[in-house]
């Protein structure tokens, strides 16, 4: 007997121990003073006033609160109606197919939706020849399409526990048939349409693979902006947002409970006070409270984010404000499309660059984010959005400027290119300058941990060293990863020769017995926490980490790797070429680029700011290295189809172990062996009680 | 008793998917009365009744509400009202709002509401209902809230759909004498639909019996009791056996091989008819006295009589009589010329009225058990 009581506690504990803790420690660590997720540093409210400085998140969460009580509205309302239609339809096989049709975007993957709306909002833009037809109205279009179908699914249910005859004693009494709807069929319902919205709120609320698609440059929502932080990583601020969320969430649902339960209370008083004549009025009100309560909530979050604050630094710079207060642009609206966390935005007293130009020159700037150069370039391709100025890497130029994405910069209009270091000038990928300016040059690098690696390494072969065996991280990503192979191997990143790839796999799979684990975002924690001893990394989230644990450092391998220039750009989508222009000199303004510059912790192409006494980075030989530690750095190009998928079939070889291979197999086999057995037994059970009937 | 006619059905045709549901129906029902509508399931007793209600247009033909067509009116703007099977009470209300949904839609003072509800309530006896939710009600209790709620807007026709269909037997026989009560005190004309026989016969004043669309018979119970129309009436209310005859002449008709005397005239010389000897009518005496004779094949004890079973020159008749007969008894039947019922011949002829199935049933169902035994015994080897 005892058992029979702990077994439930116990399994009960674990439920709770799950669904909670990750919860727990996000919470936790919103309070962290430092940005580490493995390193606590001391109880602060930092993050939480990060959070309400971070003028784009305050916006993406304001856009995604509206978005998600607009869809749900409507589609609720939709959704309301066309089960009511459905339920009253007398012919049965019309009823099956529109339900078959309702459930099918619920089946379907939601990147093949997203991509599908995508395609046919700008097919309709192409013919209304409505450009940049992506945004808000087709984000709602999207959400309201989603979540019509749970809406559907939560209400049709109930009309078939309801007594058919119900509305016709309804019309009987004298009701019209739309009063009978009002009056009988909607407070039958209503729960479960409070149920539905609260699903399709939900719904809209996290939705990312569809609204990535559908989404514009003016109108970005939460989950996006979360999703495009890998650039750099996700920012504790997240962390506060997320506390906030659960917390508000948690404190609807106490209220809610107390509501009903007051609810409740409220009218067993009536019941035994109230004359029967006051009745109806009551019941008219019971649902009142519920509602203003979710509402005042709503309302109070909103409030709490509506009033972000901008801060600004003390400009010592001299920037031409004339320059940009006259121009022809005022009062246009300029559409930037950039990785997340790629630019000084305000947080932590920096320079808010976005909000310093629309005050300067009276240009709105919608400011968006990606989260891959592929992405970025769908978007484009697929011209639904009308981007004035995007951000992308070197090879991703290369091939926007082959299939001719791009236009030609008037270098007129952007005096301040002479500051760029000619070192980035005329690259392979804009040889003669005519369509970037350079906003940012990163390295791989090597971090180590000095407590484990006792001599600093100059060599990409400590990856490879059995001596750290279990203690080695490795890039997640074909071409990072297979660049480090290649480097060792003193190839050319970007060869075309089949042989040379099969070379770098083999020196790949070699390494595969060493490695603890392939990695991206997590080498944060990892590396932070001195979980592992090395890893190859981008140079600035190097220092990122480096500032979090003091005993790591890092290293320039003799034999390079990869260099990149992520480079400023304009669109053949553009509207406001001029704007554009003008945004792109600004970002080289000096003391912009310095904002920018400390913000991001990235090399900058600017001569000038780089020289600044007031740059805290001028000079650092991690940033900055030495020309002799990357002489061997090399660049991506875009690599032609073949070469990309062999590169990508060498890659899941090397991450597919061949037993886990076969085990797998294995394990599909059984199972669809115990099914189809299973069916077998069903059919014959079936039978032999079948010669019974007759 | 002449009294105006309310509601008039004339030539209704419905059809369902192609399906005929009614076919040329012609009606007429009075102002007070009591009009019940019978038949087996599918005979179109439900859809005359939402044709009445407003619930369905019929696909010919008109309604007529006192003198005035009604074709084409919405429900909720006739002066009819109607109990469901299930009642269809609104479960989101109480009993008081339920009652007084009705009135609610009329625009009345809630003073006045309130005095009408108290009102209907206490009819119903079930006053101090009030405040109860739907849920907590027993089938009977929601039954009367129903009936209540229907005749707190003062219908001028009350239509019931199989009302106490749901109710358990004892229950049901209180409420069709509640029922036969409020239709008196309120004296407005209720039209009842239902398939059982003997609710019709004790609470109706007219009964329509339908079957297939078509009305049968129309009359009042004793009319159809005792001279049904055909052999589908004679056998779907009560017991009947119902024979091949012919009618020599006027006053004399020719079955199971002997002439009896009648009180039927009227039909041509030798003519084939119908003959209806309800079972509780036949005397029984010796095979030498009886006008027929036979043996007895079958004998059930109801309680307050025996219903037997005889073979007469292979027809099975039913008899109920309080004397016993033993299986296997030779015994001879007295008819009364007024117990002989003659019809003329119809569609229905030759499908009723023969018991012969009732103790092949029980064979049959005895040869069942031994296939199932045999499939038994296979299986084990």
């Amino acid at each position: 007997m005892r058992k029979l009581k702990t077994l439930p506690r116990i399994y009960m504990i674990l439920i709770f121990i799950l669904l909670y803790i990750p919860i727990a420690v996000l919470v936790f660590y919103s309070f962290n003073s430092s940005n580490s997720t493995s390193v606590f540093t001391g109880f602060s409210f930092h993050w939480y006033r990060e959070l309400f400085h971070d003028a784009a998140t305050i916006t993406a969460l304001k856009n995604t609160l509206v978005l998600a009580i607009i869809s749900s509205i409507i589609s609720t309302v939709l959704g309301t109606i066309a089960s009511t239609g459905l339920y009253y339809s007398k012919t049965r096989w019309y009823k099956k197919s529109v339900m078959t049709v309702t459930n099918i975007p619920m089946m379907n993957p939601d990147i093949v939706t997203g991509i599908s709306m995508m395609l046919l909002f700008v097919f309709i833009g192409t013919i209304l020849k409505i450009s940049g037809v992506l945004g808000f109205a087709t984000m709602l279009l999207a959400h309201i399409t989603f979540e019509l179908p749970y809406v559907i699914l939560n209400i049709l249910p109930r009309f078939r526990s309801m007594d058919k005859y119900l509305t016709e004693a309804a019309c009987d009494l004298g009701c019209t048939p739309v009063q009978a709807f009002f009056k009988v069929t909607l407070p039958y319902i209503k729960s479960e349409i409070l149920a539905a919205f609260i699903m399709a709120f939900t719904l809209s609320l996290d939705d990312f693979v569809i609204s990535y698609f559908v989404s514009g440059p003016e109108f970005q929502t939460l989950p996006i902006r979360i999703y495009s932080m890998t650039k750099k990583r996700v920012t504790p601020d997240m962390y506060a947002l997320s506390a906030i969320i659960f917390v508000t969430v948690l404190l609807l649902l106490v209220l809610t409970n107390v509501a009903q339960d007051e609810d409740l209370r409220e009218k067993r008083r009536l019941r035994r006070e109230k004359a029967s004549l006051n009745k109806v009025a009551s019941n008219a009100g019971n649902a009142l409270p519920k509602v203003v309560l979710s509402a005042v909530a709503i309302v109070v979050m909103l409030s709490a984010f509506a009033v972000p604050a901008f801060a600004y630094s003390l400009d010592d710079y001299k920037i031409d404000k004339d320059y940009y207060a006259n121009n022809p642009y005022r009062g246009t609206t300029l559409n930037v499309y950039n990785w997340g966390e790629y630019i000084s935005d305000g947080a932590e007293d920096s320079l808010d660059v976005n909000a310093y130009f629309e005050e300067l020159t009276g240009i709105k700037v919608n400011y968006t984010n990606f989260d891959s150069n592929e992405d970025m370039y769908a978007k484009i391709k697929s011209g639904g959005a009308n981007y004035d100025v995007i951000i992308p890497s070197d090879y991703m130029i290369e091939r926007m400027v082959k299939e001719g994405l791009l236009l030609k910069l008037d270098m007129k209009n952007i005096p301040n290119f002479k500051y760029i270091d000619e070192k980035y000038k005329g690259l392979y990928f804009d040889v003669s300058n005519e369509y970037t300016v350079a906003y940012n040059v990163g390295y791989v690098g090597l971090v180590y941990n000095t407590k484990m690696v006792k001599e600093k390494p100059d060599s990409w072969s400590i990856l490879w060293d059995e001596n750290y065996q279990g203690q080695i991280l490795m890039f997640n990503n074909p071409r990072d990863g297979f660049a480090i192979a290649q480097s060792l191997l003193g190839q050319d990143y970007n060869s075309t020769n089949p042989s040379d790839w099969a070379l770098a796999y083999d020196k790949l799979l070699e390494q595969k017995s060493v490695v603890r684990s392939y990695v991206m975002d997590e080498v944060f924690n990892i590396m932070e926490s001195g979980d592992a001893a090395v890893a190859p990394y981008y140079i600035g989230d190097i220092v990122t980490m480096m500032d979090n644990n003091e005993d790591l450092d890092v290293a320039y391998p003799k034999e390079g790797a990869n260099v990149f220039v992520d480079s400023m750009c304009i669109p053949t989508t553009t509207q406001n070429k001029g704007a554009a222009e003008l945004y792109i000199n600004f970002m080289e303004e000096p003391e912009v680029a310095l904002a920018n510059a400390e913000y991001i912790c990235y090399a900058t192409p600017n001569v000038i700011v780089r020289d600044l006494d007031e740059y805290s980075l001028q000079g650092d030989e991690i940033i900055y290295p030495d020309d002799s530690l990357i002489e061997n750095y090399q660049y991506f190009h875009n690599m032609p189809n073949d070469v990309q998928s062999l590169m990508t079939n060498y890659w899941s070889d090397l991450k597919v172990d061949g037993n886990s291979n076969i085990s797998t197999y294995i394990g599909l086999g059984v199972f669809a062996l115990v099914f189809a057995g299973y069916g077998v037994y069903r059919i014959i059970k079936k039978r032999r009680r079948e010669q019974y009937y007759d | 008793m002449e009294k105006n006619v309310i509601i008039e059905l004339k030539n209704i045709s419905v059809a369902f998917d192609g399906e005929p549901v009614l076919k040329d129906l012609n009606l007429k029902i009075r102002d007070g009365e009591f009009v019940t509508l019978l038949g087996p399931s599918g005979c179109g007793k439900t859809t005359t009744l939402r044709i009445i209600a407003g619930f369905q247009e019929p696909d010919a033909g008109e309604v007529i509400f006192e003198d005035k067509c009604i074709n084409g009116v919405p429900a909720h703007e006739r002066q009819v009202n109607t109990i469901f099977q299930r009642y269809a009470l609104f479960p989101h209300l109480n009993v008081y709002d339920n009652v007084a949904f009705g009135l609610r839609l009329r625009k009345m003072p809630e003073r006045d509401i309130k005095q009408k509800v108290e009102e209907m309530l206490e009819l119903v006896d079930l006053k101090g209902f009030n405040r109860r939710s739907i849920d907590s009600l027993s089938g009977g209790q929601q039954q009367r809230i129903a009936i209540a709620r229907a005749l707190a807007v003062d219908p001028r026709v009350l239509l019931l759909d199989e009302p106490l269909g749901a109710l358990d037997l004892k229950l049901r026989k209180d409420m069709q004498v509640e029922l036969k009560k409020i239709q008196k005190r309120l004296g407005i004309t209720f039209i009842y639909v239902t398939h059982d026989q003997e609710e019709a016969l004790s609470m109706s004043d007219t009964i329509v019996v339908m079957d297939k669309g078509e009305i049968q018979h129309i009359g009042s119970p004793t009319d159809i009791y005792n001279e049904p129309a055909n052999a589908f009436v004679a056998d779907f209310i009560g017991e009947s056996n119902i024979l091949d005859g012919v009618m020599k002449k006027d006053f004399a008709i020719e079955f199971s091989g002997h002439v009896f005397k009648c009180v039927d005239k009227g039909f041509s010389e030798d003519e084939l008819v119908d003959v209806v000897i309800r079972p509780e009518d036949v005397d029984i005496t010796t095979p030498e006295k009886g006008m027929i004779s036979g043996v007895v094949t079958n004998v059930t004890f109801k309680g307050v009589h025996y219903e037997i079973i005889v073979d007469i020159g292979g027809f099975k008749w039913m008899i109920q009589t309080t004397d016993y007969s033993a299986v296997g008894d030779k015994i001879g039947l007295l008819i009364k010329p007024d117990e002989i019922h003659v019809m003329k011949k119809s569609k229905y002829s030759g499908r009723y009225g023969d018991y012969s199935s009732f103790s092949d049933e029980m064979d049959h169902i005895s040869d069942v058990d031994e296939i199932l035994v045999d499939v038994e015994e296979t299986e084990d080897e």
